[in-house]
Formats: structure tokens, C-alpha cells, sequence
């Protein structure tokens, strides 16, 4: 009885004292871990040390020692620790992958490298071992031998594209990235490759900021094309490089080919055309559209095609002839702007009573209106729009048929038709409203009636933010400096009228007879610039240099500057005379310091400076 | 007797009437191209005209002789000027060199060789100063680590140390761009060109780096160091004997002791700064007031710094380097930002600090014969500045006071050296 209770208190005994040794191997751990997280490296070690010593065979507290050890770069005693550690697993790969790590850092190069060639050994054919000795190898740095490792890997374990990713990803961590890009581009030799595209243009597209990559990854991709000239796979991405880099005429040829061998019909040509476009690349977008049209003649194409093609003539054309504040400076871009009003009559002819139509006929009048004054042939075009037309083209075609009134100087049936269209109902957009307003308001000014026009120019200012308030604006300024010289005005007026509906010499007659009957008057300086830009328009321009040249040796009036600026324009561009066209500017520069053209004007100094070093070679 | 008496008269007025015409480029709130002014200062000095600093004269003017060509040059380039008669020229003069006045001339001589300091690597975003000459048209050349450590450097007059991480941390951004491509190839380019001029680690390359440019300084250079340059530069000087990049820079863990190795007698600037040993935090040490992390808790529009008033002609260095139409000018923020001025080694002079608060936005110091600048912040027209913005446009702050600062250390090395009043 004695024996058993004896026997009953120290099985008591002994697991109250198991239990209070592992609570205290437990608080130890966790002081261990708290110190190594505050970076008390050294005193960690001991409560390691301790926890290793109780028990050597628990992992977490080898990792915690080695770590520490690591940590205060005492490589030998971390060297020591994991050999004792393989002596219990002795085919555990990390640990020699561990063991290796520890030596490089002690600068035990040869003996890091074999034991990182032991761990290899343990098991040849596990993929897995040469992953985990070569990112070993890489958190050293040493990206080559990494490298080394896993292609050794994929030629052992015959899985030849088994780590194809990460070596890519090792060379571009060399920025080699030629040899990254084929060994992503090994991935396309399996069955499924679609995806494999899919993913090599993800990798590419992660170093598109890099100019090194991209013309790394061009070239390759164009030696590989030049060795295999119908690989579907590496045309492609040659064409999204292209795309990446911007280059659009090296992208649009492989779309072509792209095109042709996959017979695509243009549907291929279609999607790079489109992205040309919104990328404002707009002669390739021109030359991909109307290959596209010559290549296909399916409904849903051919006709975007068409209008893409006559589309991108436009964008060149404007691009090149802007004129803005600097007038009769030269126009080279007026074929450009034909060809596009030509395409799109193709368009309109072609494909009758449809949107791609009345946009191509909208598009076209107004190319013929504003850039070859061709008022006839707008106003004919305009006439060629479907009955059924959508709202937006409604509202358009009304618009531009004001416009044309205007210019044709048909006044009266502007004011008809304008206030027609403000007492139907159908019209409620303000944009459109505040437009035929302002046409309104300018026909009853060309006609003289500047009271009438006052009113409509202060309705439409009267809201802000209206895109015509500056307009409206502009005239009401005119009309309110000059109320105290109504005859003047008037005259202005009407001559105004005349000059921007084609009857240029008229309105010079009446310009310059305002200057001899009204010398006094505030609206000569108006009527003198308005009469330089006309003696422009019609190319007289030495009688354009000297009313310019009296306006701007006034230096008290408001158009000096401009005048002096556009001196200087007339005599780069029209007179092709950079010598005196520099004088002008300079002496621009000179007595308007303060001017808002002060910019235009170094800009255009600078380029003639620069031509002249560059003729003087 | 007569004649004799209307021939002096008339060459008295002749001289006077046809006397050496002044440009007074005037560099107060009337100036419409602050920058440019530098750029033309600099060009009339390559051109072996005489340049007049007059501190302190309406903000810190330029005068220099009348030529049709500089007159020119102002006005394409946007500069406002007054044309001065020799008499008016004078006046001028009689005013800055009136004891009463706390203005001073200084006669800049010949137009400083510059030179960067900047990667082949190199990004738009990446440098005010780079910003600032090529907007004043102020040419300078590019020089990288052999350059440096093979003397060449000498042939300069002026050294920039663009934003450089002179401690081989690759500028800290580890935690956040590790990955991008930049990173990628910043970290590769710096390792290739370590191991080429025959360092292990790019951490002992940069250090190298460093004590070459101090040496520099030494035997009579000028430096001028902005935003990370400031304080990398002076950590890694001091970190001479030990190693503080962790694993992901070197391959290696710091020295576990190298807070306590560090040899503080080294910097120029600063001394007891602490570290930041956490690779994932954007610091170096606590010498950057405020920290990084604290910066999303300030307001903007209510910070500034301002420039202190030295005395023209007493200090003229100072002086010169303090020259702004403002003296009170909006804080712009940098990896380095600001100096602890706790931090702040008692022979450096402060010429600027945000007031009431112990942030140092501008020092500048002597060492050997030559002399530093240091100024905290990135870029002086951005607020906050992150990787990948686009680089500040210029021609859109053609009159910032900020930007003044970097270009008046352009000109300081042009001064001719007066002998120090007493």
C-alpha cells in the first residue's frame, strides 16, 4: 500500500516538474524570439543556445540559433551548428543550401561552392533541389552560377523548360535581357501556347519603361524573325514590341504579314490601324486602313476602314496646316486635306443613308469650307445627307448650313433658319443653342446692324462657361470701344462681312475708305489689321507689310505688337527671308517686353538662329 | 583761353554723355526670368566680361557692361533689364558700397567649370540642379566614379553631388521597388561598375567615392549636395571602418556594432546621428527632420523656411549664397528634407531654418580650401516628390526663390576673394 502511494506521489511529482520544465523551455522561446525581433541578436543567442542544448533536434530553435548567428555575422559557429544539424538529416537539402550560405559569407568561396554541389548530388532528379541551391545562390548575388544550377537541372531531370521563368528572370536581374527573352520564349514550345504568348507579353510588358529592355528584347526577337521568317508566334511578339516601343511602321509591316498568314482578311490590319489611330500615329493609321480596304469586303470592316482611312488624311492635313494667331503664314498641307475630302465622298457614295456616310459628308463640307473656301461645293455636299438623319448630325448639318450662309453672305437666311431652329423643339442642347446664336449675332453684325447683333452677343456672355461667350465676347467689345462712332463701326461692320465671305477686294475698298473718312475714329486700328489680313489673303503683300508696319510703329495702339509679330511671320514663311524676319522679331522683342507674343516670338527666334548654324554648317 | 575752356567743357560732357553703359540685370519681384539671369550672368563671364554680383541691391542684381549682344541675349531669353548710364551706373554703386547699407559688390571674375556627379543611369525626375542649368543654359559636364577616383575632378571649379546614397543603399527603396525594372538595373549597373574599378561591394566603392570628394574639398573644390547626398555623404564618410548595409544591398548583415563604430570626426557637417538600420524603412538616420514617414501630416500651404540675414560685407559668402528676392520661401521635401540641427556640427553655418522649429534647411561650411553646401529637400517646385513623376518644367517657375538658391552656389565660386574685413 505504502509503495503504491509512494509510487502514485512521484508519478505526481515528476509531471509537475516536466510540466514546469516546458513551461519554462517555453518562456525562453519566447524571450528568445522577442530579443531576435528587437534585434538583440547577441543576448537571443543565449536563450537559443540554452533551448538547443534541451533539444537538439527541434528545428525551431536550430533556425532561431543559425539565424542569430547569421544575423551577427559569426559564420564559423553557424558553420558548426548546421554540420550538426546534417549529421541528424543528413539529406536535407536546405541545410546544405544553408551551409553554403554561411561559408560564402565567410569567404569560404570553393567550400560554399561544394557543398552547394554535395546538395545537388543528394538527389539529381528532384526539381526542387536545384530551385532551393540556386536561390541561395541569388540571395548572394551570384546570379550566374544560379543560373548554372538550373539549367544543369532542367538537362538532368530532362525537363527542358522546367525552370524557364526564373532563369528569364535571373538574366533580367543582369539586365541580359536577350537571353531572358529565349528563355521565356522556350515556354512556346508547348502544345498550348496561346497562354505562353499571352504570359511572355505580361514579362515583356513589365519593362516597358526600360529603353535597354525594349531595344534588347527588338533585337532578339528581330534575329529570331530574320532565322525563322514564318514563326507565327515570334511575328507576334515582335509586333506587340513594336507596339511598346511606339514604333508603328516596323509594327505595321509585321501586321501585314500577320495579316496575309493568318488570313485574317484585314481584321488583324483593322486592330492595329485603330490603335494606331488613338495613338495619333496617323500616316501609319492612313496606310493600314487603306491596305485594310483593299483587303477585305466584309460590311462590319470595310466601311470603318474607309472612313479610318479619310479620318487620318484629315488629322494630317489640320496637324500641319495650323495657322492660329500667326495668319497668312504658308499652307503646304492642302493636298492632304483634298485626298481626305475625296475618301470621304468615297465613303458617302459607297455606303448611302448611313452614319458613316453623313459623318463622311459633314466631315468633307467642312474641310472644303474652312481650308479651300469652297463654299459651293460644302453647300452642295451638305445636300447629299439622308433624311433620316441621327440627332448629332442634325444638329451639325445645321450648324455648318449657318456656317456656309455666313460665309456666303447670305445673312438674311442665316437669321431665318437660326431663329428657326431656336423655336423648335426639339432643340435643347446649349452647346448647339449658343452657336446658332453666335451665327445669328454675327450676320445682323456683317449687315451692319450692330445694335441687333449687341443684344444677341450679351444674351450668349451672359453665361461663362458658354464655349462661344469669348466670341460673343470679342464683338461686344468691339461694338460698346466704338458706340461713339456708329458710321465707323458700321462700315467695319459690313466690310468684315465681306472679307470673310470671299469679297476680299470690296472689303479692302471699304477698309481703306474708313481710314480716310474716319481718321479719328477708335475702330481704324481694328479696321487697319483687318485690312493687312486681307491684302494677305488675296497675296498682296507688300501692301500687307506697310499697313502692318504703320500699325505697329504705333506705339500707343492696342494691334502694335501683333502687327510687329506678324511682320516677322509674313517675312519667315511668305518671303522665305530669315535675315529680316529675325530683324522684325528682335525688334519685337525689343519694344514689347510685356506682350503676350513674347514666347512665339523666341520660339521662332531660336529656330531661325538654329537654321542659320546649320547653314553656316 | 575761351576756345581752351569749351574743349575741356565739351570732353567733360562727352565723357560723361558716351561713358561705359551699364546692364543692370535687377533680380527683385520685377524680374520676369530670375533663372535665366543666372544663365546670362554665366554667359557674359565666359565671355570675358566682367560681372558685378551687388548683394543685397534689389534682390541680388548683376551689372555688367552694355553690349548689343547681351542686351540681345536678354531679351530673347526673357530677361528683364535696365540700361544704365555711367552716371546713373555710379549712383548705383555709391549706393552698395555705403556703409550704412548692408549691400556689397562682388567682382565675379571667370565663368566656374561645373561638373555633375550623376549615373549613367540617370532620370529626368532624378535632379533640380540638372534642371536648373539647363533651364539657365549654364553648361556643365557629367562625371561618375572613376572620374572621381581618378582625380578628374580636379579640372572643375564646382562639384553637384546630384541626390546620390553615397552609404551604397541604393537611395533605401528597396521595400517598395525592388521589383521595377529601374531598381533592377540601378543595382546591377552600380555592382558592374564596383567590381570593374576593383571593389567587392558597391557600399566600399561609394565610401571610396566619398573620402575622394572630401579630398577634393580639401585642396580648394566646391560642393554642393541636395536632397539623400547630404547626410549619405557624411554617414558614409563616418562609416569608413564598418559595414551598415544589410543583406539585400551587399550580400552580407551589417555590422552589429556599427552604430558604435562610426567615427563622427570624418563628416564635414553633421555628428551623433543614429542610424536607421531598418532595410525597409526610407531613412538613413535621424539626421532627416522630419522623417520621411511623418511627412503626409504637414500642411503644405503653411510651410516654409526662411533665409537668414548675413552681413554683405562683413560675411560675404553667406551673403552670396542667401541672395533671393524672398527670405521667407515655401519648404519642398526630399528624402532628406531638412537637418536636425541637434545633429549639426558647431562650425557649420546656418543659412537657413524653418522658424520654430530645430529643422535646418541650408548649410554651408569650410574645409581644407574649399568649401560645402549642403541643402535639404528634392526639388524646390514639388512639394513631394515621387519616382516616376514627370521633372519639373522650369518655364513654369521661372522666378522660384527656391531654385535661386542652387543657382546662387552656380555663381559663388566665380567670386573673386576679397581679403576679409576686420
Amino acid at each position: 500500500m505504502k509503495r503504491r502511494y509512494l509510487l502514485f506521489a512521484l508519478l505526481i511529482l515528476s509531471s509537475g516538474l516536466a510540466h514546469s520544465q516546458t513551461l519554462d523551455e517555453l518562456n525562453k522561446f519566447r524571450i528568445a524570439q522577442a530579443l531576435e525581433g528587437a534585434g538583440e541578436y547577441a543576448r537571443a543567442i543565449d536563450f537559443y543556445q540554452d533551448l538547443h542544448q534541451i533539444s537538439p533536434g527541434n528545428i525551431v530553435y536550430f533556425d532561431g540559433l543559425r539565424r542569430c548567428y547569421m544575423q551577427l555575422k559569426r559564420y564559423d559557429e553557424a558553420v558548426d551548428l548546421i554540420k550538426s544539424r546534417i549529421a541528424i538529416e543528413p539529406s536535407n537539402v536546405v541545410l546544405y543550401g544553408e551551409l553554403g550560405d554561411a561559408l560564402y559569407k565567410a569567404g569560404k568561396v570553393d567550400s560554399a561552392q561544394t557543398v552547394w554541389r554535395d546538395a545537388i548530388s543528394i538527389n539529381k532528379t528532384k526539381p526542387e533541389v536545384y530551385r532551393t541551391i540556386a536561390n541561395f545562390m541569388v540571395e548572394s548575388r551570384l546570379f550566374d552560377q544560379a543560373i548554372d544550377v538550373l539549367k544543369k537541372g532542367e538537362s538532368t531531370t530532362n525537363s527542358p523548360i522546367a525552370f524557364a521563368p526564373e532563369i528569364a528572370r535571373l538574366y533580367a536581374l543582369k539586365t541580359d535581357y536577350r537571353n531572358a527573352l529565349s528563355e521565356l520564349l522556350k515556354l512556346l514550345r508547348v502544345q498550348d501556347h496561346s497562354s505562353a504568348l499571352a504570359y511572355i507579353e505580361s514579362q515583356i510588358g513589365m519593362f516597358s519603361s526600360s529603353k535597354d529592355a525594349m531595344a534588347q528584347f527588338t533585337a532578339e526577337l528581330e534575329k529570331r524573325a530574320d532565322d525563322s521568317p514564318n514563326d507565327v508566334d515570334i511575328k507576334r511578339l515582335l509586333a506587340f514590341v513594336y507596339m511598346e516601343v511606339r514604333d508603328y511602321s516596323s509594327a505595321y509591316k509585321v501586321y501585314k504579314w500577320l495579316d496575309m498568314n493568318s488570313q485574317a482578311r484585314g481584321t488583324e490590319l483593322m486592330a492595329f490601324a485603330n490603335q494606331a489611330y488613338n495613338d495619333e500615329a496617323y500616316e501609319v493609321s492612313a496606310s493600314a486602313y487603306k491596305e485594310v480596304a483593299s483587303l477585305t469586303n466584309q460590311k462590319s470592316v470595310l466601311p470603318a476602314a474607309l472612313t479610318g482611312y479619310a479620318n487620318s488624311l484629315r488629322k494630317i492635313g489640320e496637324s500641319v496646316n495650323k495657322n492660329g494667331d500667326e495668319l497668312c503664314g504658308s499652307a503646304d498641307s492642302l493636298s492632304l486635306l483634298a485626298e481626305s475630302v475625296a475618301a470621304y465622298i468615297d465613303v458617302a457614295k459607297k455606303y448611302p443613308g448611313t452614319d458613316y456616310a453623313n459623318e463622311a459628308i459633314i466631315n468633307a463640307a467642312r474641310i472644303r469650307m474652312n481650308y479651300f473656301d469652297d463654299i459651293k461645293g460644302a453647300r452642295s455636299l451638305l445636300g447629299e445627307l439622308s433624311e433620316n438623319l441621327a440627332q448629332r448630325f442634325i444638329s451639325e448639318g445645321n450648324l455648318l448650313r449657318l456656317e456656309i450662309g455666313l460665309r456666303e453672305g447670305s445673312y438674311d437666311s442665316v437669321i431665318s433658319i437660326g431663329g428657326e431652329l431656336l423655336r423648335s423643339p426639339d432643340v435643347s442642347n446649349q452647346f448647339f443653342i449658343d452657336r446658332v446664336k453666335l451665327d445669328i449675332g454675327l450676320a445682323l453684325f456683317y449687315m451692319g446692324q450692330v445694335d441687333s447683333s449687341a443684344k444677341v452677343f450679351t444674351e450668349i456672355s451672359s453665361n461663362p462657361m458658354s464655349d462661344v461667350a469669348n466670341e460673343a465676347l470679342h464683338y461686344l467689345g468691339i461694338i460698346k470701344d466704338n458706340s461713339s462712332a456708329p458710321d465707323a463701326l458700321r462700315e467695319y461692320a459690313r466690310a468684315t462681312g465681306m472679307v470673310q465671305s470671299g469679297r476680299v477686294p470690296e472689303g479692302i475698298l471699304i477698309l481703306e475708305d474708313i481710314l480716310k473718312k474716319f481718321p479719328g475714329a477708335l475702330v481704324v486700328d481694328n479696321a487697319k489689321l483687318k485690312l493687312a489680313e486681307a491684302y494677305c489673303q488675296i497675296g498682296d503683300l507688300k501692301n500687307s507689310i506697310r499697313v502692318y508696319t504703320e500699325l505697329a510703329s504705333d506705339s500707343t495702339g492696342i494691334f502694335s505688337d501683333i502687327a510687329q509679330f506678324r511682320l516677322g511671320v509674313i517675312y519667315q514663311e511668305r518671303l522665305k527671308d530669315s535675315t529680316k524676319a529675325l530683324e522684325e522679331f528682335e525688334d519685337f522683342l525689343r519694344r514689347f517686353p510685356a506682350s503676350i507674343y513674347q514666347d512665339k516670338v523666341r520660339k521662332r527666334i531660336i529656330g531661325l538662329m538654329n537654321m542659320k548654324k546649320e547653314a553656316a554648317g | 583761353m575761351k576756345k581752351a575752356l569749351f574743349i575741356w567743357l565739351m570732353l567733360l560732357v562727352s565723357s560723361t554723355a558716351f561713358g561705359q553703359q551699364k546692364i543692370l540685370i535687377y533680380m527683385d519681384l520685377k524680374q520676369t526670368d530670375h533663372l535665366k539671369a543666372y544663365g546670362i550672368a554665366y554667359f557674359a563671364l565666359a565671355h570675358q566680361e566682367e560681372v558685378d554680383w551687388l548683394l543685397n541691391y534689389r534682390g541680388g542684381s548683376f551689372m555688367m557692361n552694355y553690349t548689343d549682344d547681351l542686351a540681345n541675349l536678354c531679351r530673347i531669353r526673357g530677361v528683364a533689364f535696365d540700361v544704365l548710364s555711367s552716371a546713373e551706373a555710379s549712383q548705383v554703386y555709391a549706393t552698395v558700397q555705403d556703409e550704412n547699407n548692408n549691400m556689397d559688390v562682388v567682382r565675379l571674375e571667370k565663368a566656374p567649370k561645373i561638373a555633375v556627379y550623376i549615373p549613367p543611369n540617370y532620370r529626368p525626375w532624378d535632379d533640380a540642379v540638372t534642371l536648373a542649368l539647363n533651364y539657365a543654359d549654364i553648361p556643365y559636364d557629367q562625371v561618375w566614379d572613376e572620374d572621381v577616383l581618378d582625380g578628374k575632378i580636379y579640372k572643375y571649379d564646382w562639384l553637384h553631388l546630384h541626390h546620390e546614397d553615397f552609404t551604397g543603399q541604393y537611395g533605401k527603396f528597396y521595400a517598395t521597388f525592388h521589383n521595377a525594372p529601374w531598381y533592377i538595373e540601378e543595382q546591377s549597373t552600380y555592382e558592374k561598375e564596383a567590381h570593374r574599378l576593383g571593389f567587392k561591394k558597391v557600399s566600399d566603392e561609394k565610401k571610396a567615392v566619398a573620402r575622394a570628394i572630401k579630398k577634393y574639398i580639401a585642396n580648394g573644390g566646391f560642393v554642393f549636395a541636395m536632397c539623400s547626398a547630404t547626410d549619405t555623404f557624411d554617414i558614409a564618410l563616418a562609416a569608413e571602418n564598418t559595414d551598415i548595409c544589410d543583406v539585400m544591398y551587399d550580400g552580407d548583415p551589417p555590422d552589429p556594432d556599427a552604430q558604435e563604430k562610426l567615427d563622427y570626426s570624418k563628416c564635414l557637417a553633421f555628428q551623433n546621428f543614429k542610424l536607421e538600420m531598418n532595410p525597409y524603412r526610407y531613412e538613413f538616420s535621424d539626421i532627416d527632420d522630419p522623417p520621411s514617414d511623418q511627412i503626409q501630416f504637414r500642411d503644405p500651404s503653411t510651410d516654409y523656411f526662411t533665409l537668414f540675414q548675413f552681413s554683405a560685407k562683413y560675411d560675404p559668402v553667406p551673403t552670396m549664397l542667401t541672395q533671393d528676392h524672398v527670405n521667407v520661401i515655401h519648404n519642398f521635401m526630399g528624402q532628406t528634407t531638412s537637418f536636425k540641427k541637434s545633429l549639426i556640427k558647431p562650425n557649420v553655418i546656418i543659412l537657413a531654418q524653418k522658424e520654430g522649429t530645430d529643422e535646418v534647411k541650408y548649410i554651408h561650411g569650410d574645409y581644407g580650401k574649399g568649401t560645402w553646401t549642403f541643402l535639404g529637400g528634392h526639388d524646390p517646385e514639388a512639394y513631394e516628390h515621387a519616382v516616376g513623376d514627370p521633372p519639373t518644367d522650369l518655364s513654369l517657375h521661372k522666378n522660384s526663390p527656391g531654385y535661386r538658391l542652387i543657382l546662387n552656389n552656380v555663381l559663388f565660386p566665380a567670386a573673386e576673394r576679397k581679403p576679409q574685413k576686420t
